[in-house]
């Protein structure tokens, strides 16, 4: 194929630009892609706009729009279908799109009937940032274990400490 | 020792071996397991561990919290052949702990692959009681733990085929008869077109073991624990029907020849391999099922079944550490077993 500017060339170098969700592909040799640097130029890609296409190009393939990830557990979607384990709750609804469709395919459905959670609306309001205070005691019971047997004592003092204030304050 | 819950026998006890509940559940602050690290786990661990504890005291001091890590591979292997955790389970022990109840009727596997997986089992074709069971002491659990939970999909799981109910309810049936005459495959088939599978003893990748296979439900989301139980129920029904049926169809003096084979070779045996006891066992039962042999008990059997296996003996016995020598063991406490 020649290069759709000079053509004259052999074209080597595949170009996208995306304006308004229409992409177009065009195709120019060496020189002329290297051009595009240099001098810009006009037809048939009119204006600077062109410029900001292929830098729109380059950042779709690294920054602009990175792979989209779960900012609980940081699965990619690619992650959880390569696995066929999803990350963690929060998951199902960050990926609530593509992982929809799969879930009606396995059960034939995508509605819970049976038990409800008895928290299960009450975590949904207060959302999904705060531990509870067995899970924030529980931690705190495996890093006193940590520091006794590493020997270090004061710091065991001062966790052994906060537990019993967190106990004592259920 | 107190007696084990697979030392008994209940409804249908002659086919039915026993039914299975598992319950799927995640704590809503935490990655689910396969993207867990070692800290998190321990964490996982103690809080199900304080959990039960706070429970009303008659449970809590029922049940014991064992963590796989101090067991020897075997006692975990053995607890696997009694089906009280999962073979996979089973052979990663790290950060692997399992809450047990003194009759083994109730075990919670934590950091499986879902946080817990809590279990319920019990002889014979109980799966309302064995699922009301489970579900108090969920219920009990999630009095101080929050369990991911969502309004669409129910309760959240790392697999998504577990969504919803969570609710995995298994009997496992004893049909030596279906599998003598062909009739395994093409039930297998027709079952799973409506929505339940059927398969070997151990699960995925075994074959059966003594004619015994699971039956199980597949769907968890959008049917609710109780249609869940019942359908599995009427499909139980109907396989048993069907394996009755194939026992009308066998040639009766061969039965009865067979049988008493094996009871000959279970009384007198010098050397047993497991394969062998597994198959003679298997006659025994049906032979009991039908009314051919009186003086041995579906108890025995089913204590025989669990405790003759290979991990099991070994972790009750240091000569059963040598294979040689533990089929002459073998062999030896099933002659003493059937006296």
């Amino acid at each position: 194929m020649l290069c759709q500017k000079c053509k004259k060339h052999t074209a080597t170098t595949q170009v996208k630009r995306t304006i308004n969700g229409i992409t177009e592909e065009f195709f120019l040799c060496r020189d002329c892609a290297a051009e595009i640097g240099f001098n810009g130029f006009i037809n048939p890609f009119s204006s600077a706009g062109f410029f900001s296409s292929l830098f729109n190009d380059k950042m779709d393939e690294k920054s602009l729009s990175p792979v989209k990830r779960c900012p609980k557990c940081n699965s990619s979607l690619s992650d959880i279908t390569s696995l066929g384990k999803v990350g963690c709750a929060e998951c199902y609804s960050v990926f609530e799109n593509s992982l929809s469709p799969l879930i009606t395919k396995i059960h034939g459905t995508n509605h819970h009937c049976g038990k409800l959670s008895p928290s299960g609306s009450a975590n949904e309001e207060k959302g999904n940032n705060f531990k509870t205070l067995e899970e924030e005691i529980a931690e705190l019971k495996v890093k006193l274990n940590e520091a006794v047997e590493s020997q270090e004592y004061e710091q065991a003092a001062v966790i052994r400490d906060k537990i019993k204030e967190m106990e004592e304050g259920k | 020792m107190s007696v084990k819950w697979y030392e008994k026998s209940g409804d249908l006890g002659d086919i039915v071996v026993s039914t299975r509940i598992r319950l799927a559940r995640n704590l809503e602050q935490y990655p689910f397991p396969s993207r867990l690290n070692a800290e998190q786990r321990k964490v996982i661990n103690s809080l199900f561990e304080d959990a039960m504890k706070k429970g009303n005291s008659t449970i809590a001091n029922d049940f014991d919290f064992i963590s796989l890590e101090e067991l020897n591979p075997f006692e975990a292997r053995s607890m696997a052949e009694r089906h009280l955790i999962s073979p996979e389970f089973a052979a990663r022990p790290e950060g692997h702990g399992v809450i047990l109840n003194k009759d083994n009727s109730i075990a919670l596997m934590l950091c499986e692959e879902d946080h817990l997986r809590l279990q319920v089992l019990s002889p014979g074709l109980a799966l309302n009681e064995a699922y009301e069971l489970a579900e108090k002491i969920e219920s009990l659990l999630s009095e101080t733990l929050n369990f991911a939970f969502s309004q669409r999909y129910g309760y959240l799981t790392e697999c998504p085929t577990n969504l919803g109910t969570g609710l995995r309810a298994s009997v496992m049936l004893h049909l030596p008869a279906l599998e003598q005459v062909g009739g395994i495959q093409s039930l297998s088939k027709t079952l799973s077109k409506v929505g339940f599978t059927l398969r070997g003893t151990y699960g995925e990748n075994s074959g059966a073991l003594g004619a015994l296979y699971q039956l199980s439900n597949q769907l968890s989301l959008g049917i609710d624990e109780y249609t869940a139980l019942d359908n599995l129920k009427g499909i139980t029904h109907q396989v048993i029907e069907q394996e009755k049926a194939a026992r009308e169809k066998l040639d009766e003096m061969a039965i009865w020849d067979k049988v008493f084979r094996s009871y000959g070779i279970l009384k007198n045996a010098r050397i047993l391999s497991s394969k062998e006891f597994f198959e003679h066992i298997s006659n025994i039962r049906l032979g009991i099922s039908m009314g051919i042999i009186s003086d041995i008990s579906i108890e025995t059997v089913n204590v025989l079944s669990n405790d003759m296996q290979a991990a099991t003996l070994i972790s009750r016995y240091d000569e059963a550490k040598d294979s040689a020598n533990r089929d002459i063991l073998r062999a030896k406490l099933v002659r003493e077993s059937l006296k």
